[in-house]
């Protein structure tokens, strides 16, 4: 027979006082540990910031000079001011363009920052590539372009987006070309995410879209017409205006919509054309273009277009009309004496949104010779329309007794109270 | 940095550390005597203590903001005339024209060219009436 394991009550004061002692010298080890990483690391951004301040005058007369960055920095550069003078250049980077932009970029290759960025994108941790990669992007070197396509395949998304970034900051056609193709692969990458880069890098990228166009699938033909648009490039109106007689529906839509967005006046009249095409979302992103062009040339074709069998392109043509000053408000009281009841009530709404119909409401009680005829004509208009709810809010609420009882009399309401 | 030396007292009003430092090395190095104001208390009274030929600054700063501060030198007499350039990150059409619609001389959008703000920097200090 085994006997009980009994603890006496020293043996529970020894246990009790042993826990304690091991758990607060683990407590105490923690906090010395923590003391003298916090001192390392103040101790750290203390150097780099007295560094900092003796490197600053040597580098802003370097970035506003003309002479190479080693005649400002003759002891040479350490690691750690290697740090403090991509810091600098990277925040000269933040605030300042032109030259200064240019100089700090011509020193990031000149002290081998460029090729060391580079060389890191090799690197086994995926956060250094990434980390690679964003100041490869912020060095904009041409240099690099072609590890940076390279990273474009990385296995980890975040290197693969921050190469693609930093390609798109670069801005030659050759590191271009590779997001263009990424428009391709709507698995990989996100369109809008790319197409932003494109767009970022304006002009430049117009080029090597417009060359790549016709190799591209539909889907991708889709953003880059888009890019065409935000970007509002004018060298690309003339493949949009192409693509107004696609044989596919989406693209001629989004080439209307972007030559809208582009604004040039003189694709007003193939535009126009658009507002007959078999599709309605064609008609309807015409219209809406037509609505962005300072121009009055299309004033009949979104007159018509208003009678359009499609909601979305009677609004669009209403919405264009009430842009087009003068020309589009008389369009649109035309339309009120239309036969057609969607145009005529999509024209009141309009002519109610731009302000015309205070206008006109106004004239009720205008001594200027005509003034009161038109007013008159137009809100028998309206009656006809039985838009009776409209007039009966004015009569009611309009700040000029004088208007208020005009309008009642004509609507056969009891004269309103003074 | 720059081939010319001018003259002119300016004040440089900015939150951010960088671009405080490099517009005072910029425009000391070009001849200007040069005070400079982290937030918008600062530049206010560095203003009145300095009496500046010109004020340099941002819209967005600590206490007072940009406008605030444009409205207050236009409605004293004593810096009523007080050429300001205005250098902010802010884009807004509507920003930039209330800027000029309370006094501003001139709006530079960040990020700025160094070599155009000294050129904007000379040609405001250089209609100044002799003597002044």
């Amino acid at each position: 027979m085994t006997q009980p394991f009994v603890l006496s009550t020293a043996g529970v004061y020894d246990l009790v006082v042993n826990v304690l002692w091991t758990v607060s010298t683990v407590f105490l080890f923690l906090l010395v540990v923590i003391i003298v990483n916090k001192a390392w690391r103040e101790s750290r951004e203390g150097f780099a910031e007295r560094r900092r301040a003796e490197m600053e005058p040597a580098l802003f007369r370097y970035v506003m000079g003309t002479e190479p960055v080693e005649k400002f920095i003759p002891s040479g550069v350490s690691r750690r001011d290697w740090l403090v003078l991509e810091k600098v250049f990277f925040d000269l980077l933040r605030v300042a363009r032109g030259n200064v932009n240019t100089r700090a970029r011509e020193a990031f290759e000149s002290l081998g920052m460029v090729d060391h960025y580079a060389g890191q994108l090799d690197s086994r941790r995926w956060w250094l590539r990434a980390e690679a990669a964003e100041k490869l992007g912020l060095m904009a070197s041409e240099r690099p372009t072609r590890r940076l396509i390279e990273a474009m395949t990385d296995p980890i998304p975040e290197v693969r987006i921050r190469a693609a970034q930093a390609l798109g900051g670069i801005g030659t056609p050759e590191a271009l070309r590779p997001l263009v193709g990424a428009l391709r692969d709507a698995g990989r990458w996100s369109a809008i995410r790319v197409g932003g880069m494109l767009i970022a890098a304006g002009d430049d990228a117009v080029d090597v879209l417009l060359e790549e166009f016709r190799n591209l699938p539909d889907a991708a033909r889709i953003s880059a017409i888009d890019i065409f648009g935000r970007i509002k490039s004018l060298r690309a109106c003339r493949l949009l205006l192409d693509l107004l007689k696609d044989p596919a529906p989406d693209l001629r839509a989004r080439a209307a919509y972007a030559l809208g967005m582009i604004g040039d006046p003189t694709n007003a009249g193939a535009l126009a054309g658009c507002l007959g095409d078999p599709e309605w979302s064609v008609r309807a992103m015409a219209a809406k273009a037509l609505g962005r062009l300072r121009e009055t040339e299309s004033v009949p074709a979104l007159s018509a277009a208003l009678s359009d069998p499609q909601w979305w392109v009677r609004a669009n043509a209403a919405e264009a009309l009430r842009g087009k000053g003068g020309a589009g408000q008389d369009a649109l009281l035309h339309v009120l004496d239309s036969d057609d009841p969607y145009a005529a009530q999509q024209s009141v709404q309009m002519l109610q949104e731009s302000g015309v119909l205070d206008t006109f409401v106004g004239m009720l009680v205008s001594t200027a010779a005509g003034e009161q005829t038109r007013a008159l004509g137009v809100m028998a208009k309206l009656v006809k329309l039985r838009r009776i709810d409209l007039l009966t809010e004015v009569a009611r609420d309009h700040p000029d007794r004088m208007v208020r009882q005009r309008l009642a009399a004509l609507l056969g309401l009891p004269a309103p109270v003074a | 940095m720059t081939g010319t030396k001018a003259g002119g007292k300016i004040v440089v009003a900015d939150d951010d550390p960088i671009v405080l430092k490099f517009l005072a090395a910029l425009l000391k190095d070009a001849g200007y005597e040069v005070t400079t104001a982290e937030d918008g208390e600062k530049a206010l009274s560095r203003i009145r203590e300095a009496q500046p030929d010109l004020v340099i600054m941002d819209l967005v700063m600590p206490y007072h903001d940009g406008f605030e501060i444009t409205r207050s030198l236009r409605n004293s007499p004593a810096t009523r005339q007080l050429p300001i350039i205005i250098l902010s990150m802010k884009d807004r059409e509507s920003d930039v024209l209330r800027c000029f619609e309370l006094g501003a001389d001139d709006y530079i959008r960040k990020p700025f060219n160094a070599l155009e703000l000294l050129a904007r920097v000379k040609k405001i200090l250089d209609r100044r009436p002799a003597g002044a």
